[in-house]
């Protein structure tokens, strides 16, 4: 049976997208048949993070209404052919699909794929409802800040009385020079007033403004998001991989000043 | 309760765990300040509580307050006539 996995946060602007189409991309890496779907109707955005907005021809709404096949809707990744991107309509609103008609959506997307991937538009309106409606795993993206660990408290919330089987955190932007100041709140912090399963944390990375530049998800790549992204794609396939030291490789000298630091 | 020097991730942190705390149980902030308050007021009647580093949160999962009340000191030296069980 495939894993429907729900991406989402609350807050907009936390890295859902982003998060949704590295770990696509992750995913595929390691040999899965992965579609990455954009539920954000009248806003869509996976297409340009993944760098494929040229070839959309057909969306997700177009598949719903029948006004297409699945196979005609859904575009192959330039740079991996296990992964798939089935886009957003821009043209209609949230309201234009209902919870019943993105599980049947899930339920076809299944028979191909071993990952389907859902980006949650922000919020908790009827674009969040439809987008869970049909995962059996959901994906909490925040940041440490108070108004995005609140509004992803609240998503928490809503997605257990929606009897979600398995709720994990991923938390965004993680800047280590200011946790170690005592200015940001720790991966510990977060994970503490949260109470959810730690999935991983991505440090803040020049690297990820970049590749989203260029359409081009670093997943795998060499740079420290990229091996973070790497490693929530393990665990999330069941490995036991330890949260990366943000601090490591920094070079000798940002070594050497570190250590006099303590 | 707060401090000026006190580093911005703690006072980040303790005002999420009030926020969230009361937004868990949908009653007001003001309401589980009073809360708290009340709580170390009612302890401190018997021994002296470090106030500031009172903590109560709510978990959900068991609907269960958990609250930590440190002392200033050890209980003998704080209140004597009271025997502590160890």
């Amino acid at each position: 049976m495939s894993e429907i996995i729900v991406v989402t946060s609350g807050k907009g602007g936390v890295g859902k997208t982003t998060v949704t189409a590295n770990i696509g991309l992750g995913l595929a890496r390691l040999n899965k048949k992965v579609v990455v779907v954009d539920t954000d109707i009248g806003l869509r955005n996976l297409d340009v993070v993944l760098g494929l907005e040229n070839r959309i021809v057909y969306n997700l709404i177009d598949v719903i209404e029948g006004s297409c096949r699945m196979k005609q809707a859904l575009i192959r990744d330039k740079q991996c052919d296990n992964l798939f991107l089935l886009p957003s309509a821009q043209t209609k609103d949230k309201t234009a699909i209902t919870p019943e008609q993105m599980i049947k959506l899930t339920e076809d997307l299944s028979e191909e794929f071993d990952y389907i991937l859902l980006d949650c538009p922000a919020g908790i309106e009827q674009g969040f409802k439809n987008a869970i409606a049909g995962a059996n795993r959901a994906i909490v993206v925040t940041t440490p800040e108070v108004s995005a660990i609140r509004d992803a408290d609240r998503i928490i919330g809503l997605l257990q009385a929606n009897e979600m089987p398995e709720i994990r955190l991923v938390i965004n932007r993680l800047r280590m020079d200011m946790i170690k100041r005592g200015e940001m709140m720790s991966v510990e912090d977060v994970t503490e007033i949260l109470a959810v399963d730690l999935l991983g944390a991505i440090p803040d990375d020049e690297a990820v403004v970049i590749a989203t530049n260029q359409g081009e998800p670093l997943c795998g790549k060499d740079s420290l998001s990229g091996k973070a992204f790497e490693n929530i794609c393990r665990r999330i396939l069941g490995e036991e991989v330890p949260l990366l030291d943000f601090t490591a490789k920094k070079g000798v000298f940002k070594r050497l000043s570190g250590i006099f630091r303590k | 309760m707060r401090f000026p020097g006190r580093r911005s991730s703690m006072v980040a942190k303790d005002r999420l765990k009030l926020l969230l705390t009361s937004e868990r149980l949908s009653c007001t902030p003001q309401m589980m300040t009073m809360l708290q308050n009340d709580v170390v007021h009612a302890v401190n009647k018997y021994f002296a509580v470090k106030e500031k580093n009172v903590e109560i949160r709510y978990l959900k999962d068991s609907a269960t307050f958990l609250a930590r009340i440190p002392l200033q000191s050890d209980i003998e030296d704080s209140s004597p006539g009271i025997s502590w069980w160890r």
